[in-house]
């Protein structure tokens, strides 16, 4: 049963953190292509800003592999339990600060396609939603203490 | 580094303005501070504007045509004509452009009537005339195969022409005023036939290519309009920066204010002692937007438009660039962290260098051959090549690696290895603890250059953050916080963790404290003592968990690494799976070979691609949020862009 509880973890904790970046990606992306019509010279921070929103997959990816460091049939319930919470925790955070992330990078990409020079104001603020996706991968490498 | 500059105060005489602002133009050495805009604009300007705009634009479209007319060309190119006159030429050409426009917008017209017409064939208005001479009316339709087939055709005289692709089109005849409700696209088409359609087309062709070889007159006086147009724009920006000069004591004297470079006051001076002007130069006051000019050595100045991307910075801060550089080169290295990638990306940089003539991408040609040899670098670290093992060695499993070398344990320090507890990856708790390096880095930096330009003082804010990072780690070493571990944290094979137990937790409580007291009572000098602590509070708060928060953003120079290693792996594994028997023996000469190859090829040029994407975009992220915000740089200075011939810099 632990181990059920922990692969269901690991699948909402890379599923869900790679699914936001996914949608956040898209979305600026898609702002990026939008932008290019009116400023095409300004392709290399539309670039970067639609890769901000990728992050949060990373962060997903990172706690995958921390915790698989732990994963064994053998796992109690419990510990299996804490798999699952940090997978809810990451993959909940990471998806919604993803989503949010690459909205803030959009209106930054749109105003960029009209002509202000917001990318480094872009870049700063787009670092608050990640902070949360940040805090929800410290909160799963402290369970993972627990664990321990 | 940022050019120091020096600030120039002018009083002119109204009668040497136009001789000075002349020899200022040819110097190319003064920015000059112009009033705001609109002031500049009288009639003279205006008529250069326009002179200026109307001669670019006609070198812009002869530049642009060029090569397709020449190409195409059929007839003789007749002898250009006897007059040079810039202004002759440029009517000249102007008519002949909105002739070509004017032209292929007819073109454009008569081949969308040929589209509408063609699969109807020549009857289509014809037949429609005539019976409509007889009171019948003739309809055309399209509509796609399903909706053609719903279609209740009783009591309707309906015709299929053509049935492709899922589409029917059909016409329907009606009689007099009786007009049939028919669900489909009807579509109307143009009063011409086709033949007549194709026929205007062909004239309109004939037309643009004489048109075309009008145009080809001009080409041999291309470089005498594009001097032309030149000498317009100088004499547009010299009439623009004249205009905006402030006059005093009713117009016989004139203020000039402006930036130099501080190596360029010797020439300046000179210049301007030609004249019976009265100037003085001084260095610039703390609070004046300065121009900024950024001037590093040929490494550095590879990296420059990358701190550009983000933007320059301010003339009172630090150029970022030397300070990021190295780090962006080892972090994108990281980052593609392969042999083999950065060999292929390195060699074909090299090839793009050696073969381009335009400076721009010679010198990225040159940036991405630098950043292909750090994922060299970073590959033998982290002994990877193409997502294969390369070297052997201990905790390596036995003929996993490209080379029989067992050279692992001295070279691939970051390399993955198998010990008791299982598979270790060392490059993730090096990602960290170069995050925490380079965040150290930053704000030893900070602190240096708070000191360096407001005093002793200002340094006690800055070294806090230091102080307290450095304290907080090392007591999180000694007491175990939070079950973390930390004083056994390893990079490979090296305890990095127990490094940090050298030091005695009192020494590293002091540190904390002090710095905890440095942030409370020396943060932002400007505010009263008493609302400082209050200030420094929040400040703490920030640094809390914006340090933690920096510190893991470092992991994805793991992540990226691993997860390119791994899909790079993944390739190679499928394409030697379809040589490679039950009894794990690859068969080299089995047909399936060639798919081998071509897996490999198509694999791994799709990873290497999107490794590079990655590979770019997080390293920068990295500069501009996590080490910027450490180094405190706010950026947004505006580039030293002197008066001169082709140049002009608007300040307010």
């Amino acid at each position: 049963m632990g181990y059920i509880l922990a692969l269901i973890g690991l699948g909402l904790m890379v599923g869900f953190a790679g699914g936001g970046s996914a949608i956040g990606t898209s979305i600026t992306g898609s702002s990026v292509l939008g932008m290019l019509r009116k400023r095409p010279d300004q392709f290399g921070p539309g670039m970067v800003l639609t890769a901000v929103p990728g992050t949060q997959g990373l962060y997903g990816f990172v706690g995958f592999f921390l915790y698989k460091a732990m994963l064994s049939p053998d796992l109690t319930i419990l510990q299996g339990a804490i798999f699952l919470g940090a997978g809810l925790m990451m993959g909940t955070a990471c998806f919604i600060s993803g989503i949010f992330q690459g909205k803030v990078c959009a209106n930054g990409i749109n105003a960029i396609g009209n002509g202000q020079d917001v990318f480094g104001k872009t870049m700063v603020l787009a670092a608050f939603p990640e902070f949360y996706a940040i805090l929800s991968l410290i909160g799963a490498i402290l369970l993972l203490s627990v664990m321990k | 580094m940022i050019v120091k500059m020096k600030k120039l105060s002018l009083l002119l005489h109204h009668a040497e303005k136009s001789g000075l602002m002349k020899k200022l133009q040819e110097a190319g050495l003064l920015q000059i501070e112009l009033k705001e805009e609109g002031a500049t604009e009288t009639e003279r300007f205006k008529a250069l504007y326009l002179m200026k705009k109307r001669s670019a634009q006609a070198v812009a479209y002869l530049e642009k045509v060029m090569p397709a007319i020449s190409a195409n060309r059929t007839k003789p190119v007749l002898p250009s004509p006897a007059s040079s006159d810039p202004l002759t030429m440029l009517d000249s050409i102007e008519s002949t452009v909105k002739a070509i426009q004017e032209n292929e917008s007819a073109q454009s017209a008569v081949l969308s009537d040929i589209r509408l017409l063609t699969p109807w064939g020549e009857h289509g208005p014809v037949m429609q005339n005539q019976l409509a001479e007889k009171g019948c009316a003739i309809r055309f339709f399209e509509a796609p195969d399903k909706v053609f087939h719903a279609i209740d055709l009783t009591d309707k005289a309906v015709e299929v022409i053509s049935h492709e692709n899922g589409k029917v089109l059909f016409m329907a005849i009606e009689n007099g005023a009786v007009s049939l409700p028919i669900h489909a696209n009807e579509i109307k088409l143009p009063d011409s036939t086709l033949p007549q359609a194709q026929e205007r087309a062909a004239l309109l062709k004939q037309e643009t290519e004489s048109l075309h070889q009008r145009l080809q007159e001009w080409f041999p006086l291309l470089p005498t309009l594009s001097r032309f147009a030149e000498n317009q724009h100088s004499e547009f920006l010299l009439e623009q920066v004249s205009g905006s000069l402030q006059a005093t004591a009713e117009g016989r004297l004139y203020f000039i204010t402006g930036f130099f470079r501080a190596d360029h006051e010797k020439p300046l001076s000179e210049l301007l002692q030609t004249f019976s002007c009265y100037w003085e130069s001084h260095d610039p006051s703390p609070d004046e937007e300065v121009p900024v000019l950024l001037e590093n050595n040929a490494f550095f100045r590879l990296f420059e438009p990358i701190t550009r991307l983000f933007a320059l910075p301010s003339y009172h801060e630090m150029d970022p660039t030397p300070l990021f550089a190295p780090f962006f080169t080892f972090f994108v290295g990281l980052c593609l962290g392969d042999v083999g990638y950065g060999l292929i990306i390195s060699i074909a940089a090299l090839i793009a260098f050696k073969k381009a003539a335009s400076p721009i991408v010679r010198s990225t040609a040159l940036i991405v051959a630098i950043l292909g040899g750090s994922a060299v670098v970073a590959g033998l670290l982290l002994n990877s090549c193409f997502g294969s093992t390369l070297f052997a060695g201990s905790g390596i499993p036995e003929g996993s690696s490209l080379l029989p070398l067992a050279w692992a344990d001295h070279l691939c320090l970051l390399g993955p290895f198998q010990d008791a507890s299982g598979s270790v990856y060392p490059a993730m708790a090096f990602a960290v603890c170069l995050g925490f390096f380079q965040i150290t880095y930053a704000s030893v930096i900070r602190t240096l250059h708070a000191i360096r330009h407001n005093g002793w003082l200002a340094g006690f804010y800055p070294i806090s953050f230091l102080l307290m990072s450095i304290g907080a780690i090392g007591l999180i070493a000694h007491t175990n916080f939070l079950n973390l571990n930390l004083a056994e944290l390893k990079v490979g094979r090296f305890a990095v963790g127990a490094a940090l137990l050298h030091l005695s937790l009192t020494a590293y409580l002091g540190m904390a404290v002090s710095g905890l007291f440095f942030l409370l009572l020396f943060n932002h000098p400007e505010k009263s003592i008493l609302v400082r602590p209050l200030t420094g509070l929040w400040d703490l708060y920030n640094f809390i968990f914006g340090y933690i928060g920096d510190l893991l953003s470092y992991l994805r120079l793991f992540a990226l690494g691993l997860a390119s290693g791994l899909l790079g792996s993944a390739f190679t594994q499928i394409a030697f799976g379809m040589i490679t028997g039950p009894d794990g023996i690859r068969h080299f000469n089995s047909p399936l070979f060639l798919f081998t190859i071509l897996i490999l090829l198509v694999g791994h040029t799709l990873n290497v691609l999107l490794a590079m994407i990655g590979s770019f975009v997080h390293p920068l992220r990295l500069t501009f949020v996590e080490f910027y915000k450490n180094l405190n740089f706010q950026g947004g200075g505006k580039a030293f862009v002197p008066f001169s011939r082709t140049e002009n810099k608007s300040s307010h």
